[in-house]
């Protein structure tokens, strides 16, 4: 079981976070390029595998930070650092897929394809595709939790804190989310 | 039923978000139910595959790019400028009022019709600024 005291996951929360945020509020560049370094692939990773697009992660990760600059003068200590900067991130990568869906649904961004650095070997690349792409047709909250839970290993507590959900409720989404992606792939394995 | 129960549960086990009572009954149960552990093992594949999906590398300007951006919007939003250097404008400000009280005006007496008063002696523009000189 969970102990309370781990954050879990590749995302620990490191000492003097409240410290760095307090010296970025201040104007501290040198103090805001520290926070960028440490959250910048985790950041930048979840809001590319939520909306599945490198360019517009890419924006929308330096709008995350931007936003964070900004607002660390006013930031309460009340939870942890990285859930509020995920939270910032989840709330504009949403807002940016609402705002494509508006001009673009899903099965038209299908066609885009990937550029996907790492999986060089093809049939790798044909699976982290076909992940990749089954993760998107996932409903949005269950997308968010997912990629929350298993890639930055966060709590239900702090994914509850980053969805505006309570716990029970990410129980369910990520019940559901691992439901839904295994009829996905295994419906796709059969076409 | 009980099955379809702790079916629901595997989800938060495998998460280790369960309390110890349940967690211990689901392990409990997992011993003895072969369908249950083979959906677990199945929501770890899931799991697997997830945390297999490639990451992108950063562009090697992302943080400068960042940094840049901000001082662009500082420079363009003069109320974003640091208190101090608010502070010493506002004091300026009043400075400058205050020697405009005491030198009464004069620093704004300008000699404009002088500046532009050079022009060809037949032309247009020097009729018109004798006759705007004469008015004065």
């Amino acid at each position: 079981m969970n102990d309370p005291a781990d954050c879990g996951g590749s995302l620990r929360e490191a000492d003097g976070e409240y410290e760095l945020i307090e010296a970025i509020g201040a104007g501290d560049i040198l103090a805001f390029e520290t926070l960028i370094k440490r959250y910048r692939d985790p950041v930048l990773n979840f809001i590319f595998k939520y909306m599945g697009d490198r360019f517009g992660a890419e924006d929308i990760a330096q709008e995350v930070f931007l936003r964070v600059y900004r607002a660390a003068s006013e930031y309460e200590p009340k939870g942890k650092v990285s859930t509020w900067i995920f939270k910032i991130a989840y709330n504009l990568s949403l807002n940016e897929v609402k705002r494509r869906s508006r001009f673009c649904p899903i099965t038209d961004i299908d066609e885009r394809g990937f550029e996907l650095a790492e999986a060089n070997h093809t049939g790798l690349r044909e699976l982290a595709e076909e992940v990749m792409d089954a993760v998107r047709h996932l409903p949005e909250k269950q997308r968010a939790a997912l990629l929350l839970r298993v890639n930055e290993g966060l709590s239900y507590a702090e994914i509850g804190n980053i969805l505006s959900a309570s716990i029970s409720s990410v129980e369910a989404l990520l019940f559901r989310a691992r439901g839904n992606l295994k009829k996905i792939l295994i419906g796709r394995s059969e076409e | 039923m009980e099955n379809d129960g702790f079916r629901s549960k595997l989800s938060a086990y495998k998460d280790g978000e369960l309390d110890g009572d349940l967690g211990e009954k689901i392990s409990l149960h997992l011993r003895n139910c072969a369908a249950c552990r083979e959906e677990l093992a199945e929501l770890e594949r899931i799991d697997s595959l997830v945390a297999g999906m490639p990451n992108l590398e950063p562009h090697e300007s992302f943080s400068s790019q960042i940094i840049a951006r901000i001082s662009t919007r500082e420079q363009e939003r003069p109320d974003c400028a640091p208190f101090s250097k608010r502070v010493l404008a506002k004091f300026l400000q009043l400075a400058d009022s205050i020697f405009e009280l005491v030198t009464g005006h004069e620093h704004e007496r300008t000699a404009t019709l002088d500046e532009f008063g050079d022009f060809p002696p037949l032309s247009m523009s020097h009729a018109y600024f004798q006759i705007i000189g004469q008015q004065r």
